[in-house]
């Protein structure tokens, strides 16, 4: 009894090593800002993006000293092809400011239309002109009807990309009508929004803005509709078709898969609907492995994630605080037909007992 | 049944705790009946261990 007592024990604390263990993997994630890769099953480190963050660690130590900035991650990107980059090839940060207390500036500089090889467009003195892009505050959703008709002059355009008409469409669907604010309703000024633009077929917008006017109408039947109704996924399918022909490297994988789950947002510097391929750097957030019930942090990541410097790097989407969430619910649902379980089996047993 | 009343109590306590924490935690979740057993089944098992840790402890030390 007693050795039983101890292997109990003893296992139970090699379990709570692991909770430990994983509680320390979660700050340390969040301290270092860098998710894994994933390559197949195995999660390995970025270490180009741990040396990207050392090097803006040691930038902040040195008070800006140093008179090109970008040289620290020039240096910590190789530009290999095929591997990844550390450095988005889009993105860099400005010279600092003189004054070192002003925060850092984003230049973003804007991919070429024109662009016509899948290799990433090159930054330099011949490259395209830079614009500088004021940091994200909010994100508004907006609907688009035909490709190439964003409305220009927004800090960012997404895209929420539904492959088909299900369950799991909807809900999410529900999620953005109930937590993102219309583009409309927002404060910021438009080069400070993230416009997620959800495709809405031409020939419904009249039933749609109709339907907007009914009263008692809740995200949840909005979003069912909408997805049953006014989604076109035709837009959708070519928004897919533009990031996957051909496809960048970070999203290789997924573009060889099927693509049917979803739901996917994609999020580019510059209206990205008639763009073909979309050159990086970008952020395509898959969602297809995700708990429905999560979409709603999911979406709370997402809009965390466009307001940083990188957008790209998914730094707020692959965090350890939403993988525990994942298995959570995971979890959860198999919990439920246990307890109806039990729930019927003691039912049963209390019945034959009143039967004796 | 004096210790099981005892546990049940604590497993409940310690439910409670991770109820709040996981609310906390994930605002947008909603809470619904399989995060609550799965918060009372990690409450219980917590407790259970808690019970088999103190009884390995206190019994290596008498030895």
């Amino acid at each position: 009894m007693a050795l039983l007592r101890s292997a109990i024990a003893t296992g139970l604390l090699v379990i709570g090593l692991h909770i430990l263990l994983a509680a320390a993997a979660t700050e340390a994630a969040a301290a270092s800002q860098c998710p894994c890769i994933q390559t197949g099953s195995a999660c390995v480190p970025d270490k180009a993006c741990e040396a990207r963050k050392r090097a803006l660690l040691e930038r902040w130590k040195n008070g800006y000293r140093r008179s090109s900035p970008t040289g620290a991650d020039a240096g910590a990107a190789p530009s290999g092809s095929g591997k990844r980059a550390s450095a988005p090839k889009g993105f860099r940060r400005a010279a600092p400011a003189s004054d070192p207390g002003a925060g850092p500036v984003i230049v973003v500089l804007p991919p070429d239309k024109n662009f016509t090889s899948s290799a990433p467009p090159r930054l330099g003195s011949s490259g395209p002109a830079s614009t500088k892009r004021p940091r994200i505050l909010e994100t508004g959703y907006s609907h688009i009807t035909e490709l190439g008709k964003e409305v220009e002059g927004y800090g960012l355009y997404s895209y929420v990309i539904l492959p088909s008409d299900s369950n799991r469409a909807a809900l999410f669907l529900s999620e953005v009508f109930k937590d993102i604010p219309s583009i409309g309703d927002t404060s910021a000024k438009p080069s400070q929004l993230n416009a997620l633009y959800v495709p809405l077929r031409k020939d419904k917008q009249d039933d749609f803005a109709a339907m907007l006017k009914k009263p008692g109408r809740d995200a949840a039947k909005l979003g069912a509709e909408y997805t049953k109704t006014f989604y076109d996924y035709k837009i959708a399918r070519a928004l897919l078709g533009h990031v996957c022909n051909p496809p960048d490297p970070s999203v290789r994988d997924l573009c060889d898969g099927e693509m049917a789950r979803g739901p996917y947002i994609f999020t580019y510097a510059s209206p990205a609907s008639k763009i073909e391929p979309v050159p990086p750097p970008f952020l395509f957030v898959d969602l297809s492995d995700v708990h429905e019930r999560a979409f709603g942090e999911m979406l709370a990541a997402f809009q965390s994630q466009v307001k940083r410097e990188d957008i790209s790097d998914q730094a707020r989407i692959h965090t350890m605080r939403l993988r525990i969430l994942q298995v959570a619910l995971t979890a959860a649902d198999w919990v439920s037909p246990v307890q109806k379980a039990v729930a019927d089996i003691v039912r049963t047993a209390s019945g034959g007992d009143g039967k004796k | 049944m004096k210790f099981g009343a005892t546990l049940t109590a604590f497993a409940t306590v310690v439910a409670i705790i991770y109820g709040v924490l996981f609310s906390v935690t994930y605002p947008r979740v909603e809470i619904d009946s399989g995060v609550v057993m799965l918060c009372a089944l990690f409450g219980f098992v917590t407790c259970l261990a808690a019970v088999a840790i103190w009884n390995w402890v206190t019994g290596s030390k008498s030895s």
